[in-house]
């Protein structure tokens, strides 16, 4: 943790301070404006963020907010889908997106997962990244020392209880391991999107003049499979497949 | 139970008089308490019909007998079932008691066969019947005169093929797949028929059938057949609708009726003249089958058959309306489909509309009404669709088509309804404050806002930064494996200087090496030139001690040379140490006085030897 958190420092200080500042300046701007009801300058100062090349959940969730009170589902999910991406526990993101979820014209049955997947992705899902991250790493020094002290300790007493540690804190360590892996990987092929149209037409092939196969509103949530120029193959939670025209759509 | 009075005098008559006609058994086993006898309904049966045999246990202990073991009959008729029935008779003071179980057959074989004798076991006695014979003939066959006994005076059959047959009367022969026949049952009779009852149903096989309501009173009514007049009476109509081409044949129906026959002229005896009396009635039962059908199924043409045709036949029309035609979002319109004429409505499918995809459609409610009387199947099939458009706007229902063969025209038809706009206006619930469509579940949170924003400055990351894709996060995994590397391999060491003398001998022999030459440089530094070259010398064999495990106290410089040329140490790093050595010994026992200069140099002479030997080793 701490060192997840000296990390993000280190890399904080690595980049220019300057830019980093007017993030702070446009946050500002950002907020009295949405305080204001103009919420119009508050997504413009939002966004000045983050085309300056910075991030952080309270832009994304305060951009929804704005894009909410304009009216504009798709790109309000959209936001809060990125917040929650990198904090996923937060009440405010959780809250926030079930109520702009409400507004999704097409409900999605997910397809029910076998209930120890859905118990073990939970658990997984408890931790942000970069925390998970730095729970790995604490866990590897900890074992680390550990086994450090097990070659040197002169007490015999010490050693073995230096052995039970090593043991105990070294699975939990692997356990860590498994579910970082886990989220690595999914975050390195997980592609969702979020619907910015009013109304998309989902086609059975990436052709114009394809079948219609069925229709989409704002706001809906999907996964992006296969690209063939401008078409992206979607899949939704409830598994029908499409193309769309990747235009209509935004990455989360 | 009034036949068992007419018992005795049957038995009087047939050992009296030796009757032909009347073919009757009557037990052997005269015991003095039980007498067993055993009589079969009638002795020349058809095939399909029921008779049954019964066995007449008297004595005055009759009522305890037990049931006797059923004939076996399986050569040719099927066992139906038995039952029993007990008659007390008490004639000029004394009791007679007798029991009777009756056993029911259906034959099913023609031939002349046997009954074999049933036997009853009581109170340590058997009792025997004598076995009966029977002969069964075909269905078709006039029934001779000649018969049982009429024991219940209801059994006996006057020839009546001619005077009652059914008829099985089609309104065509060859129709088209789908096309309903209808096949009306008529009974022709000219004797009264006083009761009947379906036993075959036809079964039909190839068609899908639906059966017209009739009057439960048959209309009766006269027609000549072959110059004789018959009562007429229509007693089923089946509209029969053939499922797929080719020749379908329909079984013939089979019914059972009970005949009141013109009074029998024989009078035979006496007995019969009663029973034969019009009070009591006379009556027949018969088996009458209708004729078989064959019905040539033509299928429907191949031409123009359009491409929602589902095998509807007849004459269709279609209509559809909504209940209301503006609405707002999220209220409910009722579209109603009705599709009625006359054919097989009930194969009629549920019609394929397109709705609008705006509108959340649930299934059609789907209701049937049949109109069975009259000449042929008509009815409706109505379909209610429950409409909710989610979206403001102006929509067009598309026309639903239905397609069908006319078999007037021997063609196919396809009717449609005509379009429907419906106008659909925004509801009061604004998209802007975010109410929630009808629909969705989580009401709860009707009327709820999102929560305000964050205020809190955030700490910035560089956009698209992963903590598990920097360098550091790397470093941070290689670094502890460094230290890891390194603690093994000191680790290992300390166990080598622990265990093994040799090895921590070596090790420290650099090290007590400079101990001794620090010792021998403080001497020169002294003015003590005999104690420097000892220390000298002891540090040098002290280094080549240490180094090969050997005791440096008995060392001597030759010993040293042979030791080192044995390693294979080069020539000059060997002649360099042994001059150090030599030049040790000479000066230590040599009385000459040798200046700090000489002794300068051999120290540097000697950490020189040592370094090189060491490198060499």
């Amino acid at each position: 943790m701490k060192i997840a958190a000296a990390v993000s420092l280190c890399m904080m200080i690595a980049c220019s301070p300057a830019s980093a500042s007017d993030a702070d300046a446009n946050y500002s701007r950002g907020n009295q404006a949405y305080q204001n009801g103009n919420y119009q300058a508050a997504i413009k100062a939002y966004s000045q963020i983050l085309e300056t090349g910075y991030e952080s959940w309270e832009v994304y969730y305060n951009l929804g907010n704005a894009y909410y009170k304009m009216g504009d589902i798709g790109r309000a999910i959209l936001n809060y889908e990125r917040a929650k991406k990198l904090e996923p526990k937060n009440e405010d993101i959780n809250h926030n997106l079930e109520i702009a979820n409400l507004a999704v014209v097409d409900r999605i049955q997910e397809i029910p997962q076998f209930f120890l997947f859905a118990w073990f992705s939970s658990v997984a899902h408890f931790f942000s990244l970069g925390l998970l991250g730095g729970i790995v790493l604490a866990l590897y020094f900890a074992l680390t020392l550990l086994i450090i002290l097990r070659l040197f300790a002169n007490s015999v007493s010490v050693r073995k209880v230096a052995v039970v540690a090593i043991i105990f804190i070294g699975s939990i360590c692997l356990l860590f391991v498994g579910i970082f892996s886990l989220r690595v990987i999914e975050n390195e092929r997980r592609n969702e999107a979020i619907v910015l149209a009013n109304k998309v037409d989902v086609r059975s092939a990436p052709d114009a003049n394809g079948t219609v196969v069925f229709t989409l509103h704002e706001g809906v949530k999907l996964e992006i499979y296969d690209r063939s120029l401008d078409w992206v193959k979607i899949r939704l939670a409830d598994g029908k497949l499409g193309w769309l025209r990747n235009d209509v759509i935004a990455k989360i | 139970m009034t036949h068992f009075k007419k018992k005795i005098p049957a038995l009087v008559k047939a050992v009296c008089f030796s009757v032909p006609l009347c073919v009757f058994a009557s037990s052997t086993a005269f015991a003095q308490d039980l007498q067993l006898t055993a009589t079969v309904s009638r002795t020349i049966i058809k095939v399909d019909e029921r008779f049954q045999v019964d066995v007449e246990v008297t004595g005055p202990e009759a009522n305890q007998a037990p049931e006797p073991a059923a004939p076996d009959l399986s050569e040719f008729a099927s066992y139906l079932g038995s039952g029993s029935s007990t008659n007390m008779q008490i004639i000029n003071g004394q009791m007679s008691v007798s029991r009777t179980f009756t056993y029911h057959f259906v034959a099913s074989k023609e031939g002349t066969f046997t009954i074999p004798s049933v036997h009853l076991t009581y109170d340590g006695k058997t009792y025997r019947t004598k076995s009966l014979e029977v002969e069964v003939v075909q269905a078709g066959s006039p029934t001779p005169l000649r018969n049982t006994p009429d024991r219940g005076g209801s059994r006996s059959s006057n020839d009546l093929s001619g005077k009652l047959f059914l008829k099985a009367v089609p309104d065509k022969q060859r129709a088209y797949q789908n096309e309903p026949v209808v096949v009306s049952y008529k009974i022709y009779t000219a004797v009264g028929v006083q009761n009947y009852g379906i036993s075959e149903l036809p079964n039909p096989v190839g068609f899908w059938s639906e059966e017209f309501d009739l009057p439960k009173r048959p209309r009766l009514y006269d027609e000549m057949v072959n110059g004789e007049r018959y009562r007429v009476a229509e007693i089923k109509r089946l509209a029969l609708f053939p499922q797929g081409p080719g020749q379908k044949t329909l079984e013939p129906m089979v019914i059972e009726c009970e005949v009141q026959v013109p009074r029998s002229r024989s009078r035979r005896d006496i007995f019969d003249n009663f029973f034969n009396d019009p009070f009591f009635g006379r009556s027949v039962r018969r088996t009458v089958r209708s004729n078989s059908l064959n019905i040539d199924v033509m299928p429907l043409p191949d031409t123009n058959k359009p491409a929602d045709f589902s095998g509807a036949v007849g004459r269709f029309s279609i209509t559809g309306e909504v209940d209301k035609r503006n609405v707002k979002t999220n209220e409910a319109i009722t579209l109603t489909l009705t599709i009625a004429g006359t054919g097989n409505i009930k194969i009629v499918p549920q019609p394929n509309i397109e709705f609008p995809s705006d509108f959340e459609v649930y299934d059609p409610k789907i209701s049937e009404n049949i109109n069975r009387s009259g000449k042929t199947i008509s009815g409706s099939k109505t379909f209610e669709y429950v409409l909710i458009p989610r979206f403001a706007g102006d929509y067009t229902l598309k026309p639903t088509t239905f397609s069908f063969f006319d078999l007037s025209s021997k063609s196919y038809e396809t009717v449609s309804t005509s379009p429907v706009d419906v106008t659909v206006a925004k509801g009061d619930q604004q998209y802007a404050n975010f109410s929630l469509p009808s629909s969705k579940e989580d009401v709860k949170l009707i009327g709820q806002d999102i929560r305000f924003i964050q205020m809190r400055m955030p700490e910035f990351e560089r956009r698209g930064s992963v903590f598990y894709k920097s360098v550091l996060f790397y470093v941070a995994w290689i670094v502890p494996l460094l230290a890891l590397g390194g603690a093994f391999v000191y680790r290992r060491h300390l166990d080598k200087l622990s265990s093994n003398v040799a090895y921590a001998r070596s090790r420290k022999a650099n090290q007590m090496a400079l101990k001794r030459l620090k010792k021998a440089n403080k001497q020169m530094r002294a003015g003590n030139p005999r104690e420097f070259y000892g220390e000298v010398s002891k540090a040098l064999m002290g280094f080549i001690g240490d180094k090969f495990n050997v005791s440096a106290a008995g060392l001597i410089t030759d010993e040293v040379n042979e030791i080192l040329r044995n390693r294979g140490m080069d020539e000059e790093t060997v002649s360099q140490y042994i001059e150090c050595l030599q030049t040790c010994d000479y000066q230590r026992f040599a009385p000459s006085e040798s200046d700090n200069g000489e002794m300068k140099a051999l120290f540097d002479k000697a950490r020189k030897a040592i370094i090189d030997l060491e490198r060499s080793l």
